[in-house]
């Protein structure tokens, strides 16, 4: 039996205000409610999740370097860095895993300045204006991504 | 509780390529295991997927739209869909783009994603065919 495939989703920066931050664009699913989802996901799929989020760009680079050689696939929900970060962008270039982006809107819906992603330019796959429920679908089609 | 009912509508390019082929059979699958009432038209091009937008989406609670594939991409067939998905914008419905590849690899591809209704406009890229479950899944959860 071989082991459990490793997954991080990371998720960025306002994502720990989902609930009370604009349900009109986001939801009212607070990040808790998708973590606790991500989990029960993960559970189901049998793929070890773990679920982080942070309001600060050296540490997601931290957690995506410490990914490199450990985790097989990284959903990431870099929030507003998608647009701004060149570091998250440099640091996802050198992980070997499975990338996938993800947002809960569509930025290309919204303000010009959502419209470029650094990410996109790295990731194997993207997934937008989907609702909070792409994350659960993430990783319920993700064991057929990784084989 | 009455099932969910789902179109599917593909432009060209979709039979050309070995993932697009299990399309069908596997969105079909996951739709009777969700209990989602298909509906999969690959008429192969942009005014027959228009026409199928304009007048037949509303009659469903989802719409997906495989555009084209990549070799067949034109800033002219987005602006079309662009065009007709306007005209259905008092309908409601959830909707999501599909790309088999990745279209944001940055290769110089001249498109762009399609611009739909507010909130309501998802787009899936790089998936392969797993983008079209994976759309399903999400939109099915809505």
């Amino acid at each position: 039996m071989g082991k459990q495939a490793k997954v991080l989703v990371i998720n960025g920066p306002n994502l720990n205000l989902l609930g009370s931050r604009e349900p009109e664009i986001y939801g009212f699913d607070t990040l808790d409610d998708i973590a606790e989802r991500c989990y029960k996901r993960g559970k189901e799929m049998d793929l070890d999740v773990q679920f982080l989020q942070s309001n600060h760009e050296g540490e997601i680079i931290d957690w995506i370097q410490q990914a490199i050689g450990s985790a097989d696939a990284i959903v990431i929900n870099p929030g507003a860095y998608t647009h701004t970060s060149i570091a998250i962008h440099d640091a996802l270039k050198a992980y070997t895993g499975k990338i996938i982006e993800l947002h809960i809107s569509n930025p290309h819906m919204r303000e010009i300045f959502r419209h470029t992603s650094y990410v996109s330019l790295t990731a194997d796959a993207v997934v937008v204006g989907l609702g909070t429920s792409a994350y659960d679908s993430v990783i319920e089609v993700l064991p057929a991504l990784l084989t | 509780m009455s099932e969910l009912t789902l179109l599917i509508l593909n432009g060209p390019g979709l039979s050309e390529q070995l993932e697009g082929e299990e399309a069908p059979a596997i969105c079909a699958e996951l739709c009777n295991e969700l209990g989602v009432a298909l509906d999969f038209r690959a008429p192969g091009d942009v005014s027959s997927v228009c026409r199928a937008i304009e007048s037949e989406a509303e009659n469903f609670d989802a719409l997906l739209i495989n555009p084209f594939h990549s070799s067949e991409a034109s800033l002219s067939s987005v602006e079309s869909y662009e065009t007709s998905l306007q005209k259905i914008a008092d309908t409601n419905i959830p909707i999501a783009e599909i790309h088999m590849s990745n279209i944001f690899a940055g290769d110089g591809n001249s498109i762009r994603p399609i611009q739909g209704p507010a909130g309501r406009m998802g787009l899936v890229s790089g998936m392969g065919a797993q983008g079209y479950l994976l759309a399903i899944r999400a939109l099915a959860r809505k």
